[in-house]
């Protein structure tokens, strides 16, 4: 089953006068289950075609389903309440919330879904130990290497059990380590909990990962390959 | 969690948050403050000025006022007056005088008075006169009547106790005059007031000049809120005589205080408007440095309102914090020169012009404290109103990647 169907998809930017054609009709499905990178060069549009895909923006043309809802025909109100109960984040720079504990980092959004309090405690404390991070629940990012927040971001974004995540440049900011274990968890919820990723990178070590690599050139889809793992 | 990411919030930059804190406690404080010097000044010019001296309204001969308290124009049917106050259950003290404009002359000098004829004992009802001397007594049936006088006068006319002196005025029947000796110099918070007014004893004018005139009903009600339509009745039943508020008689008083709330009020707006910006200002950097957050949130699912919510928390709570500072610095104050009184005689001149004391003693009321809270409060919520629009325009998209 498709979580994400996308139509001829297109975003055209004006940048000092010239028009520039970021997303060139690109039609893609993802179906669930998937662990997918699409890859290219920076430029290439990949950031424009997930923000599409999630939601964060508009396209100039064309059509893009999740879950067979079309986000185009969506209000900005209904946008935020798709996102909140359908897709999960992971940016490149984290973007926990300083103020709050990784624990409360975890638990927001489903306090923003009005989730009841055992349901969310005992989610919580699932997501935290399935990334590993149990032990460092009452620490504010601050307090968190960088490997330590973007895991606490996977939790975050697996908190309100979303279709899918999407996860832009996850490894970007991480050393070797660190990324090798966010990848590892990642992979495990994908394979024992069949959770849709889909990344966005220009990282080797995310690429060898995917199941599924669609590279971008220019805006349009160049290659879309099925890897062998 | 809106509420506690909001609190954690306010204390991510405490400099900040401080600033507008003491903003808010400032804005409470001083508009209190000067609420209560507003009040305390106008207690205390109804106290030196009307309740002490002019009463709340006073009768006269329709003609006196306009001929310049002229001895020839005396309370017309006094029995009359005297019947109709005593029976009126709204008014609570009335006195009668002998008022009229005279020349004091010494041996080398002559100043402009006016000749206050009064019972001394009577006068205590609305202000202790003996309690003003300065030096020396006010014994009434002497030969020469003894006066009282102001030591502001006796200076400019180098009167020395026991000095003869000769008041003269126009009179009903030509020119009269009568000798009297200062006995007393008298010291009152009115300082245009001790340079005009001598006081006598009534019985000794009226055995000197033997009219037994009476100028001046001075009158004070038991509620001054009810004074128009006290003055409208006491009028309807003395047709013969006028009836004149003390804001009629001195309307340059009445002018003082509203001349004052105006000047309050552009103070005010200016202290209202500086509290704008300043929470203007620092909720907007807030907002500015929490780009990138602010557009994470909306990215992972918080809705618009939530966000003005979170951002009207802090404010919210940033004025709750001021506002006890505030009242905590108003009590203080305005306890301290309650007691002690601010001494204004650095601008003598003007206030005195006004003829009221240079003390001050600021009293608060207590509806101070909910128009200037409910102010403040307002201020506060109004001046975050921009800052919250320009966090409701941000698109999360771009948010997220503003550096």
């Amino acid at each position: 089953m498709n979580v994400v169907e996308t139509q001829n998809l297109e975003k055209l930017f004006i940048d000092a006068g010239t028009e520039v054609r970021a997303v060139d009709g690109v039609s893609i499905n993802v179906e669930e289950g998937e662990f997918t990178a699409i890859v290219g060069p920076s430029g290439s549009g990949k950031t424009t075609l997930l923000n599409m895909i999630g939601g964060l923006d508009n396209p100039t043309k064309g059509k893009v389903q999740v879950d067979k809802v079309e986000l185009t025909e969506l209000s900005k109100n209904e946008l935020i309440d798709f996102r909140l109960k359908n897709i999960g984040f992971v940016f490149q720079s984290y973007n926990l919330i300083p103020v709050l504990t990784a624990y409360e980092n975890v638990e927001f959004v489903m306090l923003l879904q009005g989730r009841d309090p055992k349901e969310r405690k005992a989610r919580v404390n699932e997501l935290l130990v399935a990334v590993g991070i149990a032990d460092k629940a009452k620490n504010r990012p601050s307090k968190l290497s960088g490997g330590q927040q973007q895991r606490v971001a996977v939790a975050r974004a697996l908190a309100p059990k979303p279709k899918f995540i999407i996860a832009d440049e996850p490894t970007a900011n991480l050393d070797s380590k660190s990324a090798s274990t966010l990848l590892d968890i990642m992979q495990q919820l994908n394979e024992k909990e069949g959770i849709t990723f889909l990344f966005s990178t220009h990282d080797q070590r995310v690429i060898d990962r995917a199941r599924r690599v669609v590279t971008l050139t220019d805006g349009k889809i160049t290659e879309d390959k099925i890897v062998d793992v | 969690m809106i509420a506690k990411i909001g609190w954690n919030n306010i204390w991510r930059k405490k400099g900040r948050s401080f600033l507008v804190i003491l903003s808010v406690a400032f804005g409470i404080w001083v508009g209190l403050f000067f609420g209560a010097f507003q009040w305390g000044t106008f207690v205390q010019k109804l106290d030196d000025i009307v309740n002490r001296e002019l009463g709340h309204v006073q009768i006269h001969h329709p003609e006196f006022v306009d001929e310049e308290y002229d001895y020839n124009f005396p309370i017309q049917n006094p029995d009359k007056v005297r019947d109709v106050l005593k029976n009126d259950t709204s008014v609570s003290v009335f006195v009668e005088r002998s008022i009229f404009s005279a020349m004091l002359q010494t041996p080398r000098n002559q100043s402009p008075v006016l000749v206050y004829g009064v019972d001394t004992t009577a006068e205590q009802q609305l202000y202790s006169i003996t309690s003003m001397i300065t030096q020396g007594e006010m014994i009434a049936g002497r030969r020469a009547p003894s006066l009282l006088v102001g030591e502001s006068l006796a200076n400019k006319l180098n009167i020395t106790l026991g000095s003869k002196v000769i008041v003269q005025g126009g009179m009903l029947h030509g020119v009269k005059s009568f000798v009297g000796r200062v006995r007393g110099f008298y010291e009152s918070p009115n300082k245009m007031k001790d340079k005009i007014v001598i006081y006598v004893h009534k019985s000794d004018l009226d055995t000197k000049l033997g009219d037994g005139f009476t100028h001046e009903y001075s009158v004070l009600f038991n509620d001054l809120d009810l004074l128009q339509s006290n003055k409208k009745r006491l009028q309807s039943q003395l047709p013969v005589n006028q009836v004149l508020t003390w804001g009629e008689i001195m309307p340059e008083i009445e002018n003082g205080i509203e001349m004052t709330d105006q000047v309050m009020f552009i103070f005010m707006l200016i202290i209202w408007f500086a509290l704008a910006l300043g929470i203007v200002n620092t909720m907007l950097m807030s907002i500015l440095e929490r780009t990138r957050e602010l557009g994470m949130l909306m990215a992972i699912g918080m809705g618009r309102w939530k966000i003005v919510q979170m951002i009207f928390f802090e404010t919210t709570i940033l004025t709750a914090i001021g506002v006890p500072i505030g009242l905590f610095l108003n009590y203080i104050t305005v306890g301290y020169f309650g007691e002690v009184g601010l001494d204004l005689s650095v601008a003598n001149a003007a206030i005195e012009g006004f003829g009221y004391s240079t003390m001050i003693y600021p009293a608060m009321k207590e509806s101070f404290y909910y128009q200037v809270i409910f102010q403040v409060v307002l201020v506060s919520l109004i001046s975050t109103v921009f800052p919250a629009m320009r966090a409701l325009k941000l698109k999360p998209i771009e948010a997220i990647h503003k550096n």
